[in-house]
């Protein structure tokens, strides 16, 4: 079972099986593509009844390890498709409660700054700001120029994205989610200066009003109506406004803490159900097929056509190098995508970190609390 | 002759009252697998203790209950359904008599003042609701901008800015969603008054307001309270206006009930507690609708 990103996913994927299945004619492989909306439900009355797909990628494995639900990856997959994952992925994806792989990368998208050129053009801005400080100095020139009416800088605190607090500012002053041994630091002092900053950011009236309502898709449209400069997205955004001219930079940096910028990847998983979800046996035979399968899958050419149709990133050596042979202008992302961080989503309480982040935004943009105050609440929610 | 007669009859209505449950049967086994199991099985997720992958791992106690009811916030989501509930359905009741009142007159144009009163009930809720968040945006909403224009404000009000002001704006939806269907069923209620009431009042020398207050509404009455009862329902149930404009925010502060236990089933996992919520919705509407029908009945049979 699959998610649906786009309304050819389903045709795509039910080519490539049609492929597979005309050269492996002893295997039967049922397709079902959902869309995000419902995926989840759908998948734990599938898991309840115990009439799990073999393959999933609407979910990460913490959310079905507790419950000794899934393989581990290496069991499933062949050492060749494991050695063409990016190491970056493959690290990312190590259960740091476990100490093992129980998913593997389907598909990346990476983060970056972008900006609308015709603003920056209008207010005489030459150059992407690259450090807070430039954010500042740029945010205050477009603030002048449309006296109040363009936002400079877009900030999301909702339930959707709000998360990227921490990642967006936290990672990019040096802070973060977990600590290198996958402890949770949420109140670190990087991350509190970081919400800080942003939140001056917004009192200053350099970004938009309700950033605890406003979506990364409200701003999105804000941006393509010359009504907002600068908004840190997705790199599916420029093709969702083909007509609109935009800049790409990396997201901005505290050079007072750190040396560089940190991008931002993000990557949906492909975990696969043992017995105890199934209510059949699965056969030695039945596991070869599906390791055929997935090898097929991610080669490098049906592999990275799907990637390129849905507008995302291939998290394969393989797939990346077809990707930027055939479309150079993607060959940026592939870079950025190798020194990039990810979300904790391997932990099993991801979910109450994400959601908790989100929160404390909104705390702090509402004036409920102070960045300090949210985060320390947070953390020792996280720890109990 | 005679005899055989009533024992044909005595038969036929055995049969026939066997008839009814054979005809009553498919409802009944619908009724059963949509309504009965679903509610049976969220009363018993909610004294499970259900993991994150959803699975039930054995009996819970009240621990899911005694989870929610210790939350912070739960005391505000509590507050914030009653609030809506009552405010949404009250005023939606004062502006709907109105406009029903309205409505039964004859006029020039009444058909298609129906008409255009229906669309807000037809359109999508989730459809209204965005539009309407757009409405009240603070840079390029229309609200500003219309207020802005009349001179009745200097500078933009920021309407969504604040928890208060946020759920204020959305009780002002709710009622512009709730009142098709409340208008209809009492224009409905209305058209079943006879004309002869109205005719033998004027004769006696009732002006407009002794006819609506001795013979309007308490004919209409019953059409009322069936419209609170459904209407309060509905409008406790309401899912998507709240989650489309807010979705809560900031940290539930503008939840309702039904806003927050979907965030707690599906932006945190936890299954058990969304179920203990929702029993503790489902308990909170069958003892108002126990109540105010027994309320009500016995004050018409009073009467």
């Amino acid at each position: 079972m699959g998610a649906q990103y786009s309304d050819a996913t389903e045709a795509y994927i039910q080519s490539v099986i049609d492929d597979f299945e005309a050269e492996h004619t002893n295997v039967k492989i049922n397709l079902e593509i959902v869309g995000w909306d419902n995926i989840g439900t759908r998948i734990r009355s599938m898991v309840g009844a115990k009439q799990a797909p073999d393959l999933y990628n609407g979910g990460s494995a913490g959310e079905f390890v507790g419950d000794d639900l899934l393989y581990k990856a290496e069991d499933v997959i062949s050492p060749e498709l494991k050695a063409d994952f990016f190491q970056v992925f493959w690290n990312n994806n190590i259960d740091p409660d476990l100490d093992e792989v129980y998913q593997i990368p389907y598909v990346a998208s990476v983060r970056a700054l972008y900006y609308n050129k015709a603003i920056f053009e209008e207010v005489g801005i030459e150059e992407a700001p690259k450090t807070w400080k430039e954010v500042e100095e740029v945010s205050a020139k477009i603030k002048e120029h449309y006296n109040g009416d363009v936002y400079a800088w877009g900030v999301d605190a909702t339930l959707t994205e709000g998360q990227t607090l921490l990642a967006y500012y936290g990672w990019n002053n040096g802070g973060g989610f977990v600590d290198d041994a996958g402890n949770y630091i949420v109140n670190c002092e990087e991350n509190v200066e970081a919400l800080e900053w942003i939140y001056d950011m917004y009192q200053k009236g350099y970004t938009n009003e309700n950033p605890s309502i406003e979506t990364r898709d409200d701003m999105q449209k804000l941006v393509a109506a010359d009504k907002m400069a600068m908004l840190v997205t997705a790199n599916f955004f420029p093709a969702l406004y083909p007509e609109l001219e935009v800049g790409i930079a990396e997201i901005p940096y505290n050079d007072a803490r750190v040396s560089s910028s940190s991008s931002m990847a993000v990557q949906d998983a492909l975990i696969f159900f043992n017995e105890n979800a199934k209510a059949t046996k699965d056969t030695p035979e039945k596991m070869q097929a599906i390791q055929d399968f997935l090898d097929f899958f991610y080669s490098a050419e049906y592999y990275t056509d799907f990637m390129v149709q849905e507008g995302l990133l291939p998290a394969t050596l393989t797939g990346a190098e077809r990707l930027a042979k055939e479309n150079p202008e993607q060959a940026v992302y592939i870079d950025a995508l190798e020194g990039s961080k990810f979300y904790a989503r391997s932990k099993q309480d991801w979910q109450d970190c994400s959601t908790g982040v989100c929160e404390a935004g909104q705390k702090v943009f509402t004036g409920m609390q102070t960045p300090k105050e949210a985060l320390d609440e947070l953390q020792m929610t996280l720890e109990n | 002759m005679k005899t055989s007669t009533s024992v044909k009859k005595r038969k036929k209505g055995r049969l026939s009252r066997y008839e009814a449950y054979l005809w009553l049967a498919p409802c009944l086994v619908l009724v059963t697998i949509f309504v009965f199991v679903p509610v049976i099985e969220t009363f018993v997720l909610s004294v499970s203790e259900v993991s994150r992958a959803g699975l039930v791992k054995g009996f819970g106690g009240l621990r899911n209950f005694q989870f929610v009811l210790g939350q912070p916030v739960f005391g505000r989501v509590i507050l914030n359904t009653v609030v809506w509930t009552i405010v949404n359905v009250g005023v939606s009741m004062v502006l709907s008599i109105i406009t029903a009142l309205v409505l039964n007159e004859k006029f020039h144009g009444r058909k298609l003042a129906r008409t255009v009163l229906l669309l807000p009930w037809a359109t999508s809720q989730m459809i209204t609701a965005s539009a309407w968040k757009y409405i009240f945006d603070y840079q390029y909403g229309a609200l500003n901008a219309l207020l802005l224009k009349l001179g009745l404000i200097k500078t933009n009000i920021n309407f969504l800015g604040s928890a208060n002001s946020a759920f204020i704006c959305m009780i002002v939806v709710g009622i512009t969603v709730t009142i098709p269907f409340m208008t209809f069923t009492l224009l409905s209620g209305l058209q079943s008054i006879s004309t002869d009431f109205y005719e033998a009042a004027t004769i006696d020398g009732a002006n407009f307001w002794d006819k609506l207050f001795r013979i309007t509404l308490p004919l209409l009455k019953p059409a009322i309270n069936v419209t609170i009862v459904l209407n309060t329902i509905y409008v406790f149930n309401n899912f998507t206006i709240v989650f489309t404009i807010t979705n809560g925010a900031p940290a539930n502060q503008t939840s309702t009930m039904m806003v927050y236990l979907y965030y707690l089933a599906f932006k945190k996992g936890d299954y058990g507690a969304s179920a203990a919520i929702s029993v503790i919705g489902f308990v909170i509407l069958l003892a108002f609708a126990l109540l105010y029908m027994k309320y009500q009945m016995k004050e018409e049979t009073a009467s």
